[in-house]
């Protein structure tokens, strides 16, 4: 064996030495790795959160000539050409000027004519939605037909020796080398159905706007040259042993007062038709009982733009509006109020500058609100049209830019020149729908008044759009803990104060654990009692529960006051054990107090008026506002603050004047001084808030529009008993902890000096042992924000944003528990969990370090005492 | 005002007994049998039904009516101003069914068919009945055991093993589609060159030898560049060697599918055999039924719902229970049964009925694995934290971090278990690493070159910066020190790269991975486990750096004067002190982890697996299968259970089930923690 020649005492044989080194690093990496790994959490969750902030990118352009150049595309009044894309970018498809035939070409270049018949009239118009999955063709017979013109890619055996990769056409088809012997053969399918004649009017179809819901519901709207309009609902029914499916059109007409406009639409239900005006005006019919009519004009644009162009967004909800200065609109059908449908109108819900110069042409995305944009000056860009953001944008390279295509996956964009140019450039479009002005703030979202927060990450269909506003979240977060807050730390922190100051030695040794075994409850467990036994018994309980709130703690102040009457004798021979008995009577009274008061205190107060509703006493219809006047509300909130003013009141001019009289007569005596105190303290506590209440209600607040409202079962009352039960032991043990660590001169002193205990427990241990109550809140405060189960089972998890404490609310922990499982891995709505996670770690990061740290500062100061 | 304080403490306490006394009371009578009431309504209606709440308030009555084969709900509120009579018919019973919940009747005959398909009577009237059922429910349930074993096990595993040959298929089109990017073979020179060379360089490294000392630096940084070179030639060796030259071919292919196809053609008729033997058992068990007449509508138990014309199986009833002719003693039989049931039988009846032995087993498999886990990692990182690490800002930073990450939020470990654990580690497992994250060999082993250069550069940094015993290190030295932990780093940082990104790794479980049903790549029971490990790590660092912290000072000096190595005094006077602060600490985790159960919504509970994380199938433990859980089985119970009502009794016993196993463990760490005081608060050595 090796032996080391370093120069120990004794020879230490090497094994020693390799096993205490192996150890050494063993021990120190593994210490390293473990402490990274707790921390490297943090940076995982904000490695899947960084890339929502990151914007899109594009690649490189690849251009080419193509096949119609010579020849021109078909035209709609604006210049806007028909062009639509397959799925791998190999062909686009458009209609050529001399009115049927549609021309599509591959990527060389070379042209594959297929083509309508020529003997049919002329094409007048067209509209075409979801790539060509949706077309309706308008001619000068005044016909429509319907059907799709879109690309259809199978894999197919071929002959021959093709490198993988290669693209060639034949056949009208365009074909790519996928294995040896395979590829993948991709071509134009024309289906259009026979002509369909729109009834009403004469005259070629010159506007046409066809409208597919997600649930497959049709509108078209046709307009003809003699400003004759028609909205049909289409309906196609396919025979049932097969055969050709026939289309019927179910049509409302009317005539617009200024003939047809230069952009129609319908919107997706049918019941609005918006007609733009290249001057900006915009006039909306909406269907009533006897056809369409008139109902608002308005102007979009100001200071002399025009429109540029016009389109609506995925969902059909929303109009978006570009103008001749490069900026661009959204305008959305939205109701004001529930009530009524004649509160609808038109709302501008977005608005920002796009590009520099007018805009050319721009193309909504059919798989999200984003919109490609070309600006007179080759500006290409895309835009999110709800997050505003600005997803990719570059300098087109095409001399006389017309129009700008997506690919259908939103993989790409396509801009084509006027004389046949085009290029190509892949495009990665990130996460167009986040922004962080999107996550945090108000956000005006189609179909709504105004902007606001809102959280709704399921879109099912097109016409619902994502809202990712976290704010609801954060604020439900903030509301549970904040409930949950002022049951938790009042009870947490007297009872750790009693428990260090007043309860003797030995049973001190049994509570203590007792309580943080509460800690120890799984809060599934605590989750299941809130929901299924606490909920059901506030909800039949209401008054007597919240009147309970009010009288256990005066019911044991009673106790207290009458305690004083007893004979001093017979008070000292009281362990503490059976003095807290005793006050477990007193709570006993005030329950039973509760229990009995319940009624009448309902009756009292929440009663209705015989007029209004025939004399119901119900506390929860009150609450839904059916009833009744305000004040009783205030007075209930009322009675907290007022105390706390009757408390003041107290100590500022009454104790010491009442104690120095009392002082003067017998122990009983001054028993009986002070609770006429205490009496008469709460009656001006009541008559206070009553005071306060009615003048608040006279002035015409109601307290039902912000911390009271319409009761829910599974409401705030609820989780903030329930989590305030949860984190009751945490703030109890760590304040508990801190009383313990005053040092016993403190109290010595004060005690030697006169001080009663309560006195010395007041002013001299309290202040000592603030900061280290104050952590013990923090701290439970940081876990009350992220408790999951109770929130989660006890409360309906609604992201509203009210403050009403008998409604609902979603917590980020619960969002997350109840999404994520769902969420596609990698997607926009997964990486938004994470960020909610994220947030709730930085919450309770910060939250738990500020307490940490306090308490050190603290021990540092308190080291000298 | 004391008062008031006082009453804050009996607040709380009366919280928790009155919480825990509810859990228990409600938990504890779940099981006993109530007795069936025959009610006749005013308006002629009769049904039976057992009482199982009561509103005073409103003068009504919840029955549980079960029989919900008749379309009806199996519970139902009565008011008692509707009730003409209630009585306790002396036969009335329930069935205890497996599939439909309970039936409430009176047994009128017991049949059985003959071998011409005749129904023959053999018992007549309730008594009768009940002792047809004593004598033959033992052997029927048996046989119906039997028949669920064939099915499950034995059809179960021959289906098995018919998927594992498409794997294995389907693994080898996989390796064959590889074949063209497959890496370059070496050639036979170089082959032979890197098997010298490695040879060379570890027996080079090996005569250096471990001539450690401060004055002879050079030879260390020779050796351990020496071994690392010859590890490089190993992996060299191991990823291109000759052997690499045998991959997939079409021919092999066409081989291992026509075997394949043999295989399952075996086994077809081996599971055809099976099949008609558990159908002959079938027949067998399908002709002991019994006629219970429930007196609303005159029906009797159906076999099945469709079915409603043919009574039911004997087999099919779980258990009899004849309540009003009962007495104690059997009361108490059908109550210690129905626990046994409890806690040794798996759920039926989408959960609302049957046992929860999955989910006892999946609960404690869960835990030891994160005790397992945990305890060493957070005895490590304490060690180091406390007896390793210079104490210093450093040190109390990464303190505080551990305090505050035991306040981080458990669905925050969640979702990270979701996102690292089983969608990018699992998926690593299944898969390899994505085809776009593959670095091309060139690249691959251009970082290998790196890395070892890092390697050998901060290990020389470390040699270097050691100052002789005795003395305070140079600035030169401090220096060197700090390059080296940099170093270290950038290697580990390097090294995890080139796991990541290696071009030679597709997964372990390729083919079921390609067929999109993920083996580790899913939640399963390790990432659950490891989260919880995570989460619960802070809770063992914190105790466990505490206990040893309490072990004196003056017995490691004692151990270090005795002439023991820093390791040797961990090990035997260290550890051995702070045993109980570690027990205790891994007590609470196991306490915590138990309870825990927002995170494992995201990583790993289910609603229902039948399939244990551990069989007597190789390979006996399947760490990568979902699991039942106790916390979530009160959460899917309470909230998601399509029969709520009717679960909730279940709710209540799982929910005290928890409680005990978590109570008693912290009980036993608080125990243990107070023996700890009394043992340092004693005579110190």
């Amino acid at each position: 064996m090796k032996r080391s020649d370093a120069k120990p005492a004794r020879r230490v044989s090497s094994r020693v030495h390799a096993v205490d080194r192996a150890a050494e690093l063993v021990i120190t990496g593994g210490g390293f790795l473990v402490l990274a790994a707790v921390l490297g959490i943090c940076l995982y969750l904000a490695y899947v959160v960084v890339p929502l902030f990151s914007s899109g990118s594009h690649g490189e352009a690849a251009t080419g000539e193509a096949a119609h150049a010579g020849t021109e595309m078909v035209l709609d009044p604006y210049g806007h050409a028909y062009a639509i894309i397959d799925d791998n970018a190999q062909i686009t498809a458009g209609l050529t000027s001399d009115g049927s035939p549609i021309g599509m070409f591959d990527a060389e270049g070379e042209a594959i004519e297929r083509a309508l018949d020529p003997s049919e009239p002329a094409v007048t118009a067209f509209s075409i939605i979801r790539n060509g999955e949706y077309v309706a063709v308008g001619r000068a017979d005044g016909s429509v037909r319907l059907g799709s013109i879109r690309f259809e890619a199978k894999a197919v055996a071929v002959e021959g020796e093709h490198e993988i990769g290669d693209v060639w056409t034949a056949g009208g088809a365009v074909y790519e080398a996928t294995r040896p012997g395979r590829a993948r053969r991709s071509e134009l399918i024309v289906e259009l159905g026979d002509p369909v004649t729109i009834k009403d009017g004469d005259g070629p179809i010159e506007r046409l706007d066809y409208r597919v819901d997600s649930t497959g519901r049709t509108m078209l709207l046709a307009g003809r040259s003699d400003g004759t309009v028609g909205v049909s609902s289409v309906r196609t029914i396919r025979p049932l042993g097969g055969g050709k499916a026939r289309t019927r059109l179910r049509s409302t007409s009317f005539r617009p007062e200024r003939g047809l406009s230069d952009w129609m639409f319908v919107t997706a239900e049918g019941d609005s038709v918006l007609l733009l005006s290249r001057d900006g005006t915009l006039e909306r019919y909406a269907r009533g009982d006897d056809g369409f009519a008139f109902a608002e004009r308005l102007p979009l644009l100001v200071d002399g733009r025009t429109v540029s162009d016009a389109g609506m967004l995925l969902g059909s909800k929303s109009l978006l509006v570009g103008d001749s200065e490069g900026t661009i609109s959204s305008w959305s059908v939205a109701q004001f109020d529930a009530s009524g449908a004649s509160d609808v109108g038109i709302v501008r819900t977005h608005r920002f500058d796009a590009v520099d110069g007018a805009i050319l042409d721009m193309s909504p995305s059919t798989r999200d609100r984003s919109v490609a944009v070309l600006g007179a000056g080759g500006d290409v860009r895309v835009r999110h049209a709800t997050s505003e953001k600005t997803v990719v944008g570059y300098q087109t390279e095409i001399d006389r830019p017309i129009v700008v295509r997506f690919f259908p996956k939103n993989d790409a964009l396509m801009v084509l020149g006027q004389d046949g140019a085009y290029s190509v450039r892949s495009m990665e479009p990130g996460y167009p729908e986040f922004s962080v002005k999107a996550l945090f703030g108000k956000v005006h979202y189609e179909g709504q008044a105004d902007a606001s927060f809102v959280y709704q990450s399921s879109a099912g269909e097109d016409a619902a759009e994502i809202k990712l506003s976290l704010m609801p979240l954060i604020f439900g977060t903030l509301k549970a803990t904040v409930f949950a807050m002022l049951f938790a730390v009042p009870v947490g922190v007297l009872a750790a104060i009693y428990t260090s100051e007043f309860l003797s030695h030995r049973v001190r040794r049994v509570v203590k654990p007792g309580v943080e075994m509460m800690a120890s409850l799984p809060s599934v467990v605590l989750g299941f009692i809130a929901a299924m036994v606490v909920a059901p018994y506030v909800r039949d309980w209401l008054p007597q529960v919240l009147i309970g709130l009010v009288t256990v703690p005066v019911g044991v102040l009673i106790g207290a006051h009458v305690w004083q009457l007893v004979p001093i004798t017979f008070r000292r021979r009281m362990g503490t054990g059976r003095h807290l008995l005793l006050v477990l009577g007193a709570c006993a009274l005030g329950v039973l107090g509760a229990v009995a008061l319940g009624p009448a205190f309902e009756r009292l107060l929440f009663a209705a008026p015989d007029a209004e509703a025939g004399g119901v006493v119900d506390m929860r219809r009150w609450l839904n506002g059916e009833y009744g006047a305000a004040w009783p509300g205030w007075f209930a909130v009322l009675v907290i603050p007022s105390s706390l003013a009757a408390l003041f009141v107290n100590n500022a001019f009454l104790r010491a004047r009442v104690d120095a009289f009392a002082e003067k007569t017998t122990v009983f005596g001054g028993g009986v001084i002070v609770l006429v105190r205490f009496v008469a303290l709460l009656l001006l506590t009541l008559a206070v808030a009553a005071l306060v209440a009615s003048g608040l209600s006279a002035m015409g607040f109601d307290p039902r529009d912000s911390i009271l409202g319409t009761f829910s079962p599974r409401n705030t009352l609820v989780v903030a008993m329930i989590m305030g039960f949860a984190v009751i032991p945490i703030i109890y043990t760590i304040s508990d902890d801190a009383l313990q660590a005053v040092p016993n001169t403190l109290r010595s002193a004060s005690l030697g000096a006169g001080a009663t205990q309560w006195q010395t427990a007041i002013r001299i241990v309290l202040p000592v042992a603030a900061s280290g109550i104050f952590s013990a809140c923090m701290i439970g405060f940081g876990r009350a924000v992220g408790e999951t189960m109770i929130v989660l089972m006890a409360t309906g998890n609604t992201p509203e944003t009210s403050w009403n404490i008998f409604g609902g609310f979603r917590t980020l922990a619960a969002n997350i528990a109840v999404e994520l499982p769902e969420a596609p891995k990698g997607e926009t709505h997964y990486r938004v969990l994470f960020l909610c996670g994220f947030v709730l770690f930085v919450m309770t990061f910060v939250i738990n370090t500020t307490a940490e740290i306090v308490r050190q500062v603290v021990r540092a100061r308190n080291a000298g005492l | 005002m004391v008062w008031l304080t006082g009453g804050a403490l009996v607040a709380c306490l009366v919280m928790i007994v009155g919480l825990v006394s509810m859990i228990v009371i409600n938990g504890m009578r779940t099981y006993w049998p109530g007795p069936i009431e025959l009610v006749t309504m005013d308006s002629g209606e009769v049904f039976l039904g057992i009482p199982t709440d009561a509103d005073e308030e409103n003068a009504r009555t919840l029955y549980r009516t079960g029989n919900r084969d008749l379309g009806r709900e199996p519970f139902r509120w009565v008011d008692l101003a509707d009730v003409a009579s209630v009585e306790r018919p002396e036969d009335a019973i329930l069935l205890e069914r497996e599939t439909w919940s309970i039936w409430l009747g009176v047994p009128e005959q017991a049949i059985e068919i003959d071998a011409s398909g005749e129904r023959v009577v053999v018992a007549q009237g309730s008594g009768e009945v009940m002792d047809y059922i004593a004598a033959n429910h033992g052997a029927a349930r048996a046989r119906r055991a039997e028949i669920e074993r064939l099915k499950k096990h034995e059809l179960g595993g021959i289906h098995g093993r018919i998927e594992a040959q498409r794997l294995r298929v389907r693994q080898a089109e996989l390796a064959l589609e590889r074949v063209g990017a497959e890496r370059a073979v070496m050639p036979g020179a170089v082959f032979a060159l890197v098997i010298v060379g490695m040879v060379a360089c570890a027996i080079a490294g090996r005569t250096l030898g471990a001539r450690a000392s401060y004055t002879s630096r050079w030879p260390r940084l020779a050796r351990v560049g020496l071994y690392a070179l010859a590890g490089a030639g190993a992996m060299a060796v191991f990823l291109h060697g000759p052997w690499k030259s045998a991959g997939m071919t079409e021919a092999k292919l066409a081989v291992m599918r026509a075997d394949a196809a043999e295989i399952e053609a075996d086994l077809d008729v081996q599971y055809e055999e099976l099949l008609a033997e558990v159908r002959s058992m079938e027949a067998v068990d399908a002709r002991q039924r019994l006629v219970v007449v429930e007196p609303t509508e005159g029906r009797f138990a159906p076999v099945r719902q469709i079915e409603p014309d043919e009574p039911i199986l004997l087999s099919q009833i779980v258990r009899v229970v004849d309540p009003n002719r009962m007495g104690l003693g059997a009361k108490l039989g059908v109550y210690g049964s129905r626990w046994g049931e409890f806690l040794t039988a798996p759920p039926r009846a989408a959960n609302t009925e049957g046992g929860v032995l999955p989910v006892i087993v999946g609960t404690v498999m869960l835990t030891l694995l994160l005790t397992i886990t945990v305890t060493p990692l957070g005895v490590i990182a304490a060690l180091y934290l406390r007896e390793y690490a210079k104490q210093g800002v450093i040190t109390s930073v990464i303190r505080i971090a551990v305090n505050n990450l035991a306040g981080v939020p458990s669905i925050v470990y969640g979702v990270f278990g979701l996102g690292f654990f089983c969608y990018t580690v699992g998926r690593y497992v299944d898969a390899g690493p994505v085809q776009s994250m593959r670095l091309p060999p060139v690249w691959w082993w251009g970082t290998v070159g790196i890395c070892l250069l890092t390697l050998l550069g901060s290990f020389a940094c470390a040699v270097w910066s050691k100052p002789i015993p005795g003395t305070d290190p140079s600035r030169k030295q401090v220096f060197l020190r700090r390059v080296a932990t940099i170093g270290w780093f950038v290697t580990f940082f390097l090294a995890v790269l080139l796991i990541a990104r290696t071009p030679f790794f597709s997964g372990f479980f390729e083919a079921r991975a390609a067929d999109g049903s993920p083996t580790f790549g899913g939640r399963g029971m390790l990432w659950a486990s490891l989260t919880l490990a995570l989460l619960t790590l802070p809770v063992v660092i914190v105790s466990t750096e505490e206990a040893i912290a309490a072990v004196p000072n003056s017995m490691r000096e004692g151990s270090y004067g005795c002439g023991a190595s820093k390791w040797q005094t961990l090990r035997r006077i260290v550890l051995p002190g702070a045993l109980p602060g570690i027990l205790t600490g891994s007590i609470l985790a196991m306490a915590r982890g138990a309870g825990e159960v927002a995170p494992l919504m995201l990583v790993g509970a289910v609603k229902v697996n039948l399939d244990l994380p551990m069989s007597t199938e190789a390979p006996f433990l399947h760490l990568d299968r979902s699991f039942m859980h106790l916390g979530f089985h009160i959460y899917d119970l309470g909230f998601q259970s399509p029969d709520s009502q009717a679960a909730r009794p279940l709710v209540w016993t799982t929910t005290l089930l928890l409680l005990a196993i978590v109570l008693s463990l912290n009980l036993v760490a608080v125990v243990i923690r107070a023996k700890l005081r009394a043992r340092l608060s004693g005579p110190t050595v």
